[in-house]
């Protein structure tokens, strides 16, 4: 059996070939080198590889859209601040754990703080790794799963709360999670029915991410409307006698917009276009039609 | 990943001695056994050179990062005169040790390899020892390698500027 060249262990389990060269390493062993080289070479033979064939999931994994999924999804998530686990406890408490001590299953990394934990199979996980996995895997749906045993965080078929007894015994059973020292807080908020909050961060990520869309959005829009407004002004003071009244204006302004927002694809392409240009030929037509 | 170190120092305990290849190797272990980030290795100088029947320390440190990040090797200082280590502090250049050609493919034998192989051959387009790298650059091989004896069989050297004040 062929040992991994970065740990030096045996690949019969999790092992992942790097599509371009053919070598193989652990899946967690080579995205580790990958996240900490910031390249994507080989590092047997320093081919750099776009593809990473999971050979247990057969699923090939283009590395290239990775790192840019990694990349949107920590800026998001740097923008919102860390995310906290709650374990789901006696009512009026919450307990927060450190988990700083746990590596990351994905990407083996525990300098920083794992912030997603499976219950199930006591797996740590980064946030960010499970869901650009997730998105690698072509998974765009909101429930995240456990990659080792599969279980949905956040899901409802989940075993009833865990008591504070139980927690304990597998903490003192687990010599890994030296640092879940619990510290019991006042309620901020009455704890959810599932243990952790991964769904609903998950949500609040693509609500910032939709709202950026729409800012932007309303920002192209501004932008387009505003030659517009100057063509119209431009008609409106010369007193031609064309547009007659405020209500007019209004109309206009409007039908001529939306048809420069709907030519442009609702961007703001000024080298693309000449709105001035376009906006004066609309509003002719516009004009036309108002008789 | 401290496993890897573990392994290392199995599979060299298999390794040396047997392969002739690395038969310069004296010796090339964890300091202490409780301790497998630092390590030391002797080894012997390469024939043909020098360097040849004179044994040399190297001084190994692995981060916690290893085998991800590079380890940190030198020469124990002011004992191996070479174009490529910096004399007084043992400090050795050498491009698979930076973090930039560091790939974690390599291992600790790997690396004293090629630093064995780096006394055969010095570099003088990046040279830590000035006046040694001036005398490969202009092609006097006996010169530097009697300077080099003269070094190592116990010839006093001052601090930089020293050799070409002479």
């Amino acid at each position: 059996m062929d040992s991994c060249p970065i740990c030096f262990e045996s690949l019969s389990k999790g092992a992942c070939r790097l599509v371009e060269c053919g070598h193989k390493y652990h899946f967690n062993c080579i995205r580790r080198w990958h996240y900490h080289s910031k390249n994507l070479q080989c590092p047997t033979c320093r081919i750099k590889s776009r593809h990473l064939e999971d050979i247990e999931r057969k699923v090939t994994i283009n590395l290239a859209e990775f790192s840019d999924a990694n990349l949107a999804i920590s800026e998001i998530s740097a923008q919102m601040g860390s995310l906290e686990i709650r374990s789901n406890e006696v009512r009026q408490e919450e307990t927060r754990w450190n988990l700083d001590s746990l590596e990351c299953r994905l990407c083996g990394e525990s300098n920083v703080r794992t912030n997603v934990f499976c219950q199930e199979c006591h797996t740590a996980y980064h946030e960010i790794c499970l869901r650009t996995l997730h998105l690698e895997v072509g998974d765009f749906s909101r429930c995240v799963a456990c990659c080792n045993c599969h279980h949905i965080f956040g899901s409802s078929s989940r075993e009833p709360p865990a008591s504070r007894e139980h927690l304990a015994r597998f903490l003192t059973e687990r010599p890994g999670l030296h640092a879940a020292r619990t510290h019991p807080h006042r309620s901020i908020r009455a704890p959810t029915s599932d243990g952790f909050e991964v769904v609903q961060s998950w949500r609040l990520l693509s609500e910032l991410q939709e709202k950026c869309c729409l800012l932007d959005l309303s920002e192209h829009k501004r932008k387009i409307q505003a030659h517009v407004r100057k063509v119209l002004n431009a008609h409106y003071s010369k007193g031609s006698g064309a547009i007659a009244t405020k209500d007019q204006y209004t109309e206009i302004n409007k039908a001529v917009s939306r048809n420069l927002y709907r030519v442009s694809d609702n961007k703001y392409q000024p080298d693309k276009f000449d709105y001035d240009v376009e906006a004066l030929r609309l509003i002719a037509i516009e004009l036309r039609k108002t008789g | 990943m401290s496993q890897r170190l573990a392994k290392e120092y199995r599979a060299l305990s298999k390794t040396l001695g047997r392969d002739p290849e690395y038969a310069y190797i004296i010796s090339l272990a964890p300091v202490s056994e409780e301790n497998l980030r630092k390590w030391e290795s002797l080894i012997t100088g390469p024939p043909d050179t020098p360097y040849f029947g004179h044994e040399f320390t190297l001084q190994i440190e692995a981060s916690e990062a290893y085998p991800l990040e590079p380890p940190k090797v030198q020469f124990q200082a002011r004992c191996m005169p070479h174009c490529n280590v910096d004399f007084d502090s043992g400090r050795i250049c050498l491009s698979v040790l930076d973090a930039a050609h560091w790939t974690p493919a390599w291992d600790l034998l790997h690396v004293v390899h090629a630093i064995w192989l780096l006394l055969a051959s010095p570099e003088p387009d990046s040279p830590l020892d000035v006046d040694l790298a001036c005398l490969v650059r202009a092609g006097d091989r006996s010169a530097h390698n009697s300077l080099i004896a003269y070094y190592l069989n116990g010839g006093s050297r001052g601090h930089c500027g020293h050799v070409s004040e002479r």
